[in-house]
């Protein structure tokens, strides 16, 4: 009995600091308010549902021009997000429960997994310091600042925090019990938070290979155990199918050449400019000394940091020679403080910045941004360690009052972020603007109304912000500040912000300043600018941001009035308001529709002058009344129209009327009519040889309209967002135009020239333009379906065959 | 030499306070003295200090010795400073920065010289 109550007392006690974990974030904010914020934002918190239909179900950014990317990693991680507010209906209880989920995760598996390697090493009757050694381990890893404090602004990859230690935890106890269902529970962990898990995360390759090389070191060096390879490897494929629905559209834009990915992984002058000189600015402000002293940099709690390394110092005193856990762990230790901190010695430094030119690398450029997670998990181990140690040698007594200290310690270093306050910091460089907000119904009541629009025009953000970033005062004085709620929430494209803008920006500023009316119209015509949405809520512009995000408007328009005023001159006619949101349609005699076809060409010389695309001037120039006007370089021009020539206009007369409905943001159906001579057909997204215009071969479907340009020669239905249906395969065998026949219009757009011969002479057909990249995101889905399937038939006879064992 | 000493009839805490105490001032003169820190400067010390060990068959406790030494000398620095100091290395490390480094150092060498115990 006193032998069970002596094993019970510290589980009753790690329960006990479980459920203080989990209550504690419901205290960090009222039920009232939200906190999203942050380069990556936490939209999904705020509406999972809308988040997905605008975000992750397709290869195209939700905002801007359309630029390729893939973000499907985000599908299983939303369908738990969406069960959760199915359930609660409050973002507030979905946001409090995954930073619950944050704090009792890593608390609890750091803690088993320190109690799982001590307990190898201790004999029965130490039992109880090793409990106590990983309750230690365990909080000392969860306030650590490397989770504390990317709390607020934490973007998906922070989940790593518990993310880290509970694989690490199942793997271990697979690799020691040999046990499928530990490699089954890992393999699921990953499939459920796969966000944290792609190509692309540094965080994986921050610990994972490390986590690898320990464990399998552990497992054979210390353990004496061999490694079940042909289980590990059977995992593997497990793992690979299960993610292929995100892995395959990664890959395909990793090897895409002019993506991003593609550049950063490959181009050398990239890797110079992103990757070494951006790790050597950031070298200056990485500390040997923030490795040792965890602190939240309070004056006050200072004197708090030296139990980690001076309890560290002391276990490698007390330890016996050649222990090889400990020596082990202490390597890894060793290993992880020099990738966080580079700065041990110049030669490390210098070895460090060579690693950049490995393909990919750069990806650490905020080095200490990623590695942290992964020197606090080694600390937490190799202290948790030390405390054994140092406990082993004290009286029972002595090691209860000392543990008590430790923890009150903790406790009193972290309480910044333990109370909450951590969150409650306000924006850099606003008047005390906090992250927190309290959602404005004016603003939500904006955002479901753009949601129902039937058309597919896209919108223009005013104030104008500097990151892409788009700014909504809460009711409170908060904000939140960050990728637009109209493009990853209402499944409609906006330009929220500079970077988005491209490659525009420079352009719309200068327009601005030249005061240049006419030409900021073109321009918005030529964007497939629709509506503009202006937010007149003197909090979203100078009175909370006097310097940022709005810092480059600000210095052409540098208050409220002077931004009404040149909205005042751009808009059309008013659509809604809400509180200060208001929707205007940009001026109708510039709108160009998402599919138009050009009555006039002018062939320009291209010129490469900013880092996204080609782009000039062009368009202001021109005093055509008649808008749908192609820019096309002359040199592609001439591919297609032998009397092209450098500053002539070309005069399109006979042109098709054509009437096109948005399927999703990845198919588009167009139907011509009476096109009985060649023309150029423009499609207003980011220019891609992935977008192909398939010919059906079949007749025109009959479509009901909703919107009618010039004069009825374009035509716009209703538009849809169908992911999956019988005719989402139906280009499959088709032919799609010949791609000499595609390039680039105006900038950035996609044109094709087509003639009636591709049509057999008919003057009546239809296209369907596609996003073909699409189709990898497809396959991947329909591979990870499969696994699924299998994944959980194996489930659920390891289970079954554990019942029975049992 | 160590012969020497011993025969002279010098005990062992005194051998290994004579072979230290030049570490220790030399790691404190590059600190102090030098507002850079410098490779030129730490490998020397530290190859001298390997010749120490194999010398005079200096165990790894006494590195650690060293190592609780340094972090006395760092968390002092700490905690009478301000937290911006420690912010950047920009453009002088502070003294608890160049401390942190040497710590860290031997920490290695303690953890390798018990593994060769």
């Amino acid at each position: 009995m006193k032998k069970l109550f002596r094993f019970s007392k510290p589980k009753i006690f790690v329960s006990l600091i479980c459920i203080v974990l989990f209550i504690l974030p419901f205290f960090w904010l009222h039920t009232n308010e939200l906190e999203l914020g942050g380069d990556s934002s936490r939209l999904y918190m705020y509406d999972p549902d809308s988040f997905m239909q605008s975000d992750s179900l397709y290869s195209i950014e939700p905002g801007g021009i359309g630029a390729l990317r893939s973000d499907q990693a985000m599908l299983p991680f939303l369908f738990l997000l969406k069960f959760f507010y199915f359930i609660f209906h409050s973002s507030y209880i979905v946001i409090c429960l995954l930073n619950s989920l944050k704090l009792v995760g890593a608390f609890l598996f750091m803690y088993l997994i320190v109690v799982e390697i001590l307990k190898k090493h201790a004999q029965e009757n130490k039992m109880l310091l090793v409990e106590i050694a990983g309750i230690l381990a365990g909080l000392f890893y969860t306030f650590s600042p490397s989770g504390g404090e990317s709390m607020q602004f934490s973007l998906i990859v922070h989940n790593q925090v518990f993310l880290n230690p509970m694989v690490f935890y199942l793997l271990l106890r697979f690799l020691i019990s040999q046990k499928n269902k530990y490699l089954w529970f890992a393999i699921l962990t990953t499939l459920i938070f796969s966000p944290n898990f792609t190509l692309v995360v540094p965080s994986v390759y921050a610990f994972f290979p490390l986590a690898f090389i320990f464990l399998g070191l552990y497992v054979t060096f210390c353990l004496g155990k061999p490694l079940p390879l042909r289980k590990i490897f059977g995992g593997i494929i497990l793992f690979l199918g299960l993610h292929a629905f995100h892995l395959i559209p990664t890959i395909m834009l990793i090897f895409d050449p002019g993506n991003i990915l593609n550049t950063r992984i490959f181009d050398r002058s990239s890797i110079q400019n992103v990757g070494v000189d951006y790790f050597s600015s950031v070298v200056l402000h990485s500390m040997v000394t923030k490795s040792f002293f965890y602190s939240y940099s309070i004056p006050q709690t200072q004197w708090t940091v030296f139990i980690a390394p001076l309890s560290i110092i002391l276990g490698f005193l007390i330890s016996r020679a050649r222990e090889k856990t400990f020596t082990l762990i202490a390597l890894f230790f060793f290993i992880t403080t020099f990738l966080q901190s580079a700065n041990i010695t110049y030669l490390g430094n210098a070895m460090y910045k060579m690693l950049f030119y490995i393909p990919g690398f750069s990806m650490f450029r905020n080095f200490p941004g990623w590695f942290m997670y992964v020197q606090t998990f080694f600390y937490a181990l190799l202290l948790g360690y030390a405390f054994f140690l140092i406990f082993s040698k004290l009286k029972e007594r002595i090691v209860y009052i000392s543990s008590i200290l430790i923890i009150g310690v903790f406790v009193f270093n972290s309480w910044k972020f333990i109370s909450g306050q951590i969150l409650r910091q306000p924006h850099r460089g606003t008047n005390n603007v906090s992250t927190i907000i309290q959602m404005d119904p004016a603003y939500e009541k904006i955002l479901s109304y753009l949601r129902n629009l039937p058309d597919d025009g896209k919108i223009f953000d005013f104030p104008l912000t500097e990151f892409g970033y788009q700014v909504v005062p809460g009711l409170n004085r908060g904000a939140y500040i960050g990728p637009s709620p109209i493009s990853f929430l209402t499944n409609r494209s906006d330009f929220a912000g500079n970077p988005i803008l491209d490659p525009f920006s420079a352009t719309l500023h200068n327009l601005i300043k030249e005061k240049n009316i006419d030409g900021i119209k073109r321009l918005f015509g030529l964007l497939n600018v629709k509506y503009i949405f202006y937010n007149s809520d003197p909090r979203a512009y100078e009175e909370f941001f006097p310097d940022v995000p709005n810092t480059v408007l600000l210095k052409l328009l540098p208050d409220s009035a002077s931004l009404a005023n040149l909205v005042d001159k751009i808009i059309g006619e008013k659509v809604v308001n809400f509180g200060t949101y208001n929707l205007y349609y940009a001026d109708k005699n510039y709108y160009l529709p998402h599919f138009f076809v050009l009555t006039s060409v002018i062939p320009y010389d291209g010129k490469k002058i900013d880092l996204i695309g080609q782009n000039t001037s062009f368009f202001v120039d021109t005093k055509l009344t008649d808008p749908r006007i192609g820019y096309i370089d002359s040199q592609l021009c001439t591919q297609v129209l032998s009397s092209c020539k450098e500053g002539e206009i070309i005069y399109e007369s006979d042109i098709p009327t054509i009437t096109y409905q948005k399927i999703n943001p990845t198919k588009y159906k167009v139907i011509v009519s009476n096109a009985n001579a060649p023309f150029f057909l423009i499609f207003s997204d980011k220019f891609h040889t992935s977008w192909k215009a398939y010919m059906t071969n079949q007749e025109a479907e009959k479509l009901k309209i909703q919107g009618r340009y010039f004069d009825g020669r374009i035509q716009e239905s209703y538009h849809e967002n169908i992911f999956l249906n019988n005719k989402t395969f139906e280009t499959l065998n088709m032919k799609s135009l010949p791609e000499a026949q595609h390039f680039t219009a105006n900038g950035y757009a996609n044109a094709w020239y087509i003639t009636p011969g591709d049509f057999d002479g008919e003057s009546n057909y239809e296209i369907i333009v596609e996003m073909t990249q699409q189709r990898a995101a497809y396959i991947g889905l329909i591979i990870s379906f499969i696994s699924i399937i299998i994944f959980m038939i194996y489930g659920v006879k390891i289970l079954k065959n554990s019942a029975l064992h049992q | 030499m160590s012969g020497a000493i011993q025969k002279q009839g010098l005990s062992r805490n005194v051998i290994r306070f004579l072979a230290l105490s030049p570490i220790i001032l030399l790691i404190l003169g590059d600190a102090l003295l030098f507002q850079q820190n410098s490779d030129w400067r730490t490998f020397p010390i530290l190859i001298f200090y390997i010749f120490l060990i194999i010398r005079y068959k200096i165990a790894a406790n006494t590195t650690f010795l060293i190592c609780l030494a340094l972090f006395l000398f760092m968390y002092i620095h700490y905690i009478f400073s301000d937290p911006k100091v420690f912010a950047t290395r920009y453009p002088l490390a502070p003294f608890g920065e160049k401390m942190a480094e040497w710590l860290y150092l031997f920490l290695v060498i303690g953890v390798i010289q018990k593994w060769q115990e």
